[in-house]
């Protein structure tokens, strides 16, 4: 690779990154019609600085419709999910059955919009928890902006170890960590230390948005119960099970925070009347609609499934090896660019494993909960028709706005952009470096709207520059994945599915500007200690 | 009122929009299978007109409209 690695050359890959928040936050853009722009810019600096031809770039976007068509096969059928659950009015259930459960206000507000996160993003993630928390925490009287910026910081945490522990694979692949070397075990307690502080500033962030001080003050103590069990938990079971380390914490706490309700502290109703996150107006509105004869369980049947079904399908070894062999995929041919910047050919690029991937799951929960609400009556006629046209037209714009982001990414990515971005970087800031380190894995997310693409292009260059800068690699890579991790709460195409189910379409610059007040913080926080330890 | 079928809706445009990027998909893919630079170019071409459908559409033609009717 001869690419020239300059201020000049890094600016013009940055500007894409820089052109699309600044259209995003300071002028409000929604990211339907910031991506394009973004992903225009980000070609012609590919055709005219890095020496692309149309070839590479069209290949390039093609392997990102490709990718972008298996996020938003998730972000289709968990939007199919909501419509099924909303046309059965089963979010009203929940909220009033929730409510009894939990009388206190706050403790309910963590529950749905940070526990069961955490739960939905131990075993599916993809953004699957920001598409189905939104609407449940609107359902419970939170305004649609928080019922996006809540999820957003939910289910963040789990998104390294999450998904059955997909992002640290990535992770422990591109980085070389072999499975159970002592390398690979301090990473990962590393990676988990790490997060478990994002963790516990997540659950009290939610606490502060609810009620500031007051709120902060009241829910205290579940947060620093949830956290130990979760990110604590986490942190003992990397030692144990990378596979399961966030799934079964997460399991655990929704257990721990029903039971935390019959608590003498949290067991009488308590809410901050004007609370800057809820929409008492709805709430007051809405309450009789819900059906009577449903229970709260039946309300959740869709989502017991769903749990069921992942469980089963991904840890029950036979039945995931043999619905896993049925694999959809497409050759892509060598190209470089002028510079010499080789994307190697692929004979099945990212294939899509139809049967084990996340949106068969939420289709088939979506199908049988549809069935079962309509068998009980409370999908009315005509309801069934209502809930797949209204899917269709919540799912286009996103859809537009995912395509043009993972494009973007794809781009960057084969024309050297990204490696560029990265080697500037370290080359600039030296030993400094390491306070950024979880930055570049924020970024990474940011760009690819994963944690697990961000460790796939991060891990090998992070590892690369702790090496070459003699600082202990475990902490550098801990320090990417945990970045990369935070990264989720910011990334556009996880934004625009919260926004798109909450039915806010076009205010993901709010949602990013409100979310980037504590991110941005939490990550310098742990930069600093990375700077410390190394 | 008069009421909008939903391909003149943004929802409806996006929808068309959507469409051209899987064909174009479709024609890439071809031209990568059988070489032929021409088939990538178009599908290329493509892509990025039905891209910047949206924010074209958002930010200079309702733009536009919005302000003959005030004028």
């Amino acid at each position: 690779m001869n690419i020239p690695i300059n201020v000049f050359m890094w600016v013009m890959a940055f500007l894409p990154i820089a052109v699309l928040l600044v259209l995003m936050i300071k002028f409000q853009w929604g990211a339907t019609e910031a991506a394009p722009i973004g992903m225009l810019i980000t070609i012609i600096t590919g055709i005219f600085l890095y020496k692309a031809d149309l070839t590479l770039i069209a290949a390039e976007s093609a392997k990102g419709i490709w990718n972008a068509l298996i996020i938003l096969l998730i972000v289709w059928t968990a939007i199919l999910m909501y419509q099924v659950g909303d046309e059965a009015k089963a979010f009203l259930v929940i909220r009033n059955g929730m409510r009894k459960l939990l009388p206190n206000e706050l403790l309910l507000v963590l529950a749905m919009g940070w526990i069961f996160e955490s739960f939905l993003q131990g075993i599916t993630g993809f953004g699957v928890p920001v598409a189905v928390g939104a609407p449940l925490l609107i359902g419970i009287g939170v305004q649609p902006m928080w019922a996006v910026i809540i999820p957003l910081f939910g289910q963040a945490w789990g998104n390294t170890f999450g998904t059955l522990g997909a992002a640290w694979d990535s992770l422990a692949m591109s980085a070389g960590l072999a499975a159970g070397s002592a390398e690979y075990i301090s990473t990962a307690a590393w990676t988990a230390l790490f997060i478990w502080l994002w963790n516990i500033i997540g659950g009290v962030a939610v606490c502060w948005f609810y009620g500031k001080g007051k709120a902060v003050k009241k829910g205290l103590l579940a947060v620093i119960i949830m956290a130990v069990i979760q990110g604590g938990g986490e942190l003992l079971l990397v030692y144990v099970n990378t596979t399961i380390s966030c799934f079964v914490p997460a399991t655990i706490s929704l257990v721990a925070i029903l039971l935390l309700g019959r608590s003498k502290l949290y067991r009488e109703e308590w809410s901050i009347e004007d609370s800057p996150i809820m929409n008492r107006k709805f709430t007051e509105q809405s309450s009789d609609e819900a059906p009577k004869d449903m229970t709260l369980v039946q309300a959740f049947v869709p989502y017991f499934l769903l749990s069921i079904i992942t469980l089963v399908v991904l840890v029950v070894e036979p039945v995931n090896s043999f619905l896993g062999q049925f694999k959809i995929g497409f050759a892509f041919p060598e190209t470089s660019t002028g510079y010499g910047y080789v994307n190697a050919a692929s004979e099945c690029f990212s294939p899509l494993a139809i049967f084990t991937h996340a949106s068969m799951f939420l289709f088939v929960s979506s199908i049988i909960g549809l069935i079962f609400y309509k068998k009980h009556g409370w999908i009315k006629a005509g309801g069934v028709k209502r809930v797949f046209v209204k899917s269709i037209s919540m799912t286009m714009p996103s859809g537009i706005a995912v395509i043009g982001l993972v494009i973007m990414s794809k781009i960057m990515d084969g024309t050297g952009q990204t490696v560029v971005l990265a080697n500037g970087i370290a080359a600039v800031l030296g030993i400094v470096y390491v306070v950024f380190a979880p930055f570049v894995g924020l970024l990474g997310t940011f760009m690819t709207g994963s944690n697990m693409s961000s460790n796939i292009l991060f891990g090998g260059f992070q590892l690369t520059t702790a090496k070459l800068l003699g600082v202990n690699s475990s902490i550098i890579l801990g320090a990417q994945s945990a970045g990369g991790a935070i990264g989720s709460a910011v990334s556009p195409s996880k934004i625009i599915l919260g926004t798109t189910t909450a039915n806010i379409l076009g205010s993901e610059g709010k949602v990013l500007k409100k979310i980037m007040s504590i991110t941005i913080p939490a990550t310098i926080l742990i930069g600093i200690i990375v700077f410390v330890l190394v | 009122m008069e009421q909008k079928g939903f391909f003149q809706t943004k929802a409806g445009g996006l929808t068309i929009a959507f469409i051209v990027i899987m064909i174009a998909f479709a024609m890439i893919m071809a031209g990568l299978y059988t070489g032929t630079s021409v088939l990538c170019t178009i599908g290329f071409v493509l892509i990025v007109v039905a891209m910047l459908y949206s924010p074209v559409k958002v930010y200079i033609l309702d733009r536009r409209n919005k302000m003959e009717h005030h004028g």
